[in-house]
């Protein structure tokens, strides 16, 4: 979005401004320091901000707001912009507040509390906590990179989901910096507290869109024990999808359980060496638990698998288990060594469809005659179809819209959701109009819009997202 | 047309780098000290000058120590840009190397003895090296590094000739960027190159091994030492285990290994950083050195010359020494053995070559336009990325920032080409981004394409605008 004259002479005054209240060395407006912030991870979604501003403190991010909210100027927060969904591109033009710089990172750990600042990664928290014999349990496949506030922000979920969910579940307390630069805190670092309605929940998953988290308290849990791997190779993927729903069925709760179609196992062992199955499905579930119980568990896990027709190995050396791990976390990036565009889906469905859901995409798949690699969290019924095409072929990316419409709506049918754990952003408003109308929802959304009024009155945090 | 090139690259390129580049072309080394200089260090040695093994000294170990008297400088209340230019006033007027020669000359001795010991080592191995001595040429590091590709093209084809003329088939030498070159640029430059390379760490430890060589103790190296892992010679060429095996062999030594090591190294702010944005590379030297300082060790080896010059002058409070120097004593006290089976013995990794097509605004471009379209934009190199490290993230100067700024010059989108190099330039080549990266993206060249493209780039809207009219740095 282009600034009209006028419009363009009142944004150089408001970073004026915001120069002399923070330090004009936070403050970026060259175009060659613009443009790398014009990405995230989703490879369709690009807006060049007007300015880039590095905070150092939740007092920078307030100064931010107040003027940025007096002059209507659109506020971008933004963290390592690993994100899939455009999320955290600048649509309409405005401030991207860069949260990097704000990495602290506190562990308490005689309360089982972890403090960390919005830009430091969910890995680093996750090291931290190591250090103490405590763990941080929401992983993303991106946890290198993605940030507490972002993961925040898209109430993101990962590998360990299956038992530990998803961010929201070990949020405790946060502070976030609304428009106008008030600073609310919501919540205590205790275990339990009591405010009334949990209003935390309002900024899990919000996109940026309703303010900017500067820091979060997370409840935390020792290391597990023992961890063993138990890695089933099925005929097809509903058979690995039932047992998976067999595994959950028996009472066993495994840390990760993790899917991946024949189509994901050839990219990843192309894209990164390690020798995979080339045919059938993959199960990966992780069992932990204490010393004693271990192997009762596994061996149980192992007979699941074996009922629905697996092939069973248990691991639980280090090395092997990484292997292992890695190929996962590589899936989504060894696709994108192979094909030139990739979008990835990223619907759930509750775990008794779940074999059927993935029997509607692999006929999705035939039907529609594009490669479509699927791997997932079979432990909490969420599943990415990966749609791979060439984005210079019309037809291709016309069959490659219709399939992604098609994938979400299979998750309307059975009960799930368009966006497990990845968001919404620019890429799915319309699944999710679609969801919420399915659902008789509509006033979900009207909803919103009150709570973005009452919050953000002149509409500047995140415009777009949503399309609100 | 070639010529006339080159000489408005001046008008782009930093006054820092044109310094380097002058003393290149009037001296054959960036300091501009002449050849009697660089190969003092060879005095009274008794080596042939023809031979199909060469050692070869490289730009760096020679005159290193007036790096670090200039580095010192910069680092004086006089900003570098203004030492720059006045640089390059005395540059051209050959006082420089001169006021250089003079002052320079204690420091230089350490580097110039480690040369020495290091071709001795090799002849107490049994190996008899020729050494060029006054003939020998520059690798021309400072113009593929600053992005001066025409001119390291050309500089390139020379070198070839003369080793040629030399009857050279294989390089041994103690500069792991010279030896990289020499197996990664030269082929990609060269037509038809077929001179191998190989480091002095490497050879050194395939003969002890081989040789059965037993290393002698040193009452004066027996400590608690770190080795520094210089990413050109760990993480670009696999060399990690040879280092540690010749450390281990050396009785008394202790051998504690930093944070980051191997192919995971962690920069000491060198790859041409120290010259075009001194700050910045000040900042990975001190963060480096402590790393190594915690080690608990007092002393950190290394095995090039470019990352002992940004340690000894990071200001961390340990010794910084040559791994060569140890070895070279270690070996004046052996005894022979028994031959050891080694896993790395002559396992040379291959390098993976990036041929641009072309080095023209068009062939640049296309190659750029290529390999940007692969970024998968997920950003998993840039907590790898090592100056994004020291500057917090900060995006327009980290490897996935400078993808982007490259995918934007080649779209055509409204840069100024100077602001770009400038951005590009921060980059130390280190190498991370394209071990992280999922698309298997060869981040540092295309880092070093992108430099051409600005430069050139930079060149036509100058003239487009008038010779005065572009934004020179």
């Amino acid at each position: 979005m282009v600034l009209s004259e006028d419009a363009s002479e009142a944004f150089s005054k408001a970073i004026r401004e915001i120069s002399r209240r923070i330090g004009g060395e936070k403050v970026l407006t060259d175009p060659e320091d613009l443009i790398p912030y014009s990405i995230d991870a989703s490879k369709r979604f690009e807006g060049v901000p007007w300015a880039v501003v590095r905070v150092n403190s939740t007092e920078d991010v307030s100064a931010v707001l107040q003027v940025a909210d007096r002059e209507r100027i659109p506020v971008i927060p933004r963290g390592s912009a690993s994100c899939l969904t455009g999320a955290v591109v600048a649509k309409r033009g405005g401030i991207v507040i860069d949260l990097l710089p704000m990495h602290r990172v506190e562990v308490y750990p005689e309360d089982l509390v972890v403090m960390a600042e919005a830009g430091a990664t969910v890995q680093r928290v996750d090291e931290e906590c190591r250090r103490h014999g405590l763990m941080f349990p929401p992983d993303p496949a991106s946890s290198k990179v993605a940030t507490v506030g972002g993961a925040l922000a898209e109430n993101a979920g990962g590998i360990r989901g299956a038992k530990y969910g998803v961010m929201k579940n070990w949020l405790l307390a946060l502070e976030v910096v609304l428009p106008g630069g008030r600073v609310l805190r919501v919540g205590e670092p205790t275990l339990k507290w009591r405010w009334g309605p949990d209003l935390t929940g309002l900024f899990v998953g919000s996109e940026g869109w309703l303010g900017v988290i500067t820091r979060a308290w997370f409840k935390v849990i020792p290391v597990p024990e023992r961890v063993v791997r138990v890695v089933g190779v099925f005929p097809d993927m509903e058979s690995a999808g039932r047992a998976a729903a067999d595994i959950r069925a028996s009472g066993i709760l495994p840390l990760g359980l993790e899917i991946m179609n024949a189509e994901t196992l050839r990219a990843v062992s192309r894209a990164t060496g390690i020798d995979l199955p080339r045919e059938g499905a993959m199960l990966i579930a992780d069992v932990d638990g204490p010393r004693e119980a271990i192997s009762r568990l596994a061996k149980a896990v192992a007979e699941c698998m074996r009922r629905a027709g697996g092939e069973v190995t248990l691991s639980d050396d280090p090395e092997e288990m990484e292997r292992l791990y890695l190929a996962r976390k590589m899936a989504y990036a060894s696709l994108t060594r192979l094909y030139r565009a990739v979008e990835i889906e990223d619907i759930t469905v509750p775990l008794s469809r779940f074999p059927e859901a993935l029997r509607r995409i692999d006929e999705l798949a035939k039907r529609y005659g594009l490669p479509l690699p699927t791997f997932g969290h079979a432990g909490d019924g969420n599943v990415h179809p990966t749609i791979c095409y060439d984005p210079d072929d019309e037809d291709q990316v016309e069959r490659a819209r219709r399939l992604a419409e098609e994938i979400c709506d299979v998750a309307i049918e059975l009960g799930g959701a368009v966006s497990g754990e990845h968001g919404i952003g620019i890429q799915k408003t319309g699944a999710l109009r679609r969801e919420l109308r399915a659902r008789g929802a509509e006033y979900y959304l009207d909803l919103l819009r009150e709570i973005k009024r009452v919050l953000d009155p002149n509409n500047i945090m995140n415009p777009g997202n949503f399309d609100l | 047309m070639f010529l006339a090139f080159i000489d408005a690259a001046s008008a782009m390129i930093p006054p820092e780098v044109e310094l380097a580049r002058g003393g290149l072309a009037r001296g054959g080394d960036p300091l501009g000290l002449g050849p009697r200089v660089r190969s003092a260090w060879a005095e009274g040695l008794d080596l042939p000058s023809r031979g199909e093994l060469l050692f070869y000294a490289g730009d760096f170990y020679p005159v290193m120590g007036y790096a670090e008297l200039l580095l010192r400088l910069t680092r004086s209340p006089l900003s570098t840009r203004r030492l720059a230019s006045l640089g390059g006033a005395l540059m051209k007027l050959g006082l420089l190397p001169a006021a250089l020669r003079i002052a320079g000359r204690g420091a230089n001795s350490r580097y110039q003895a480690s040369l020495r010991k290091a071709v001795n080592t090799l002849i107490r191995l049994g190996v008899r090296p020729a050494i060029l001595r006054e003939e020998e040429p520059s690798f021309g590091a400072v113009l593929h590094t600053y992005g001066l590709l025409d001119e390291f093209s050309e500089h390139a084809r020379g070198v070839w000739e003369r080793l040629r003329e030399a009857g050279v088939r294989t390089i041994v030498t103690p500069d792991p960027v010279a030896a990289l070159f020499f197996r990664k640029h030269y082929p990609e430059f060269v037509d038809g190159w077929d001179v191998d390379a190989v480091t002095w760490v490497e050879l050194v430890a395939e003969r002890v091994a081989s040789e059965g060589v037993r290393l002698g103790p040193v009452s004066r190296w027996a400590m608690r030492v770190t080795y520094h892992d210089p990413c050109v010679q760990s993480r670009m060429m696999g060399v990690v285990e040879q280092p540690r095996f010749l450390i281990s062999e050396i009785p008394g030594v202790d051998l504690v290994e930093p944070t980051r090591r191997g192919v995971n190294t962690g920069c000491s702010g060198d790859g041409g950083l120290e010259l075009v944005q001194p700050e910045v590379a000040r900042r990975l030297a001190l963060a480096r050195g402590e790393e190594l300082k915690n080690t608990g060790a007092k002393l950190a080896l290394t095995s090039c010359p470019a990352c002992l010059l940004t340690l000894r002058s990071s200001g961390v409070e340990m010794f910084f020494g040559d791994l060569i120097d140890m070895v070279h004593d270690a070996l004046l006290s052996a005894k022979r053995g028994e031959p050891r089976e080694v896993a790395w013995a002559g396992a040379r990794r291959p390098l993976r070559l990036t041929k641009p097509r072309g080095l023209s605004v068009e062939g640049l471009t296309s190659t750029l336009a290529e390999l940007a379209s692969r970024c998968v934009r997920c950003g998993f190199c840039n907590p790898t990325c090592s100056t994004a490290q020291v500057l917090d993230g900060l995006e327009s100067r980290s490897a996935r920032g400078r993808v982007t700024l490259i995918r934007a010059m080649v779209e055509g989108r409204d840069l100024r080409p100077g602001e770009v190099l400038d951005r590009l330039y921060t980059c130390v080549l280190c190498g991370a981004c394209e071990m992280a990266c999922p698309a298997g993206l060869p981040v540092p060249d295309m880092i070093i394409y992108g430099r051409a493209l600005a430069i050139k780039l930079g060149l036509v809207k100058r003239e487009e605008l008038g010779v005065d009219g572009g934004d020179r740095r």
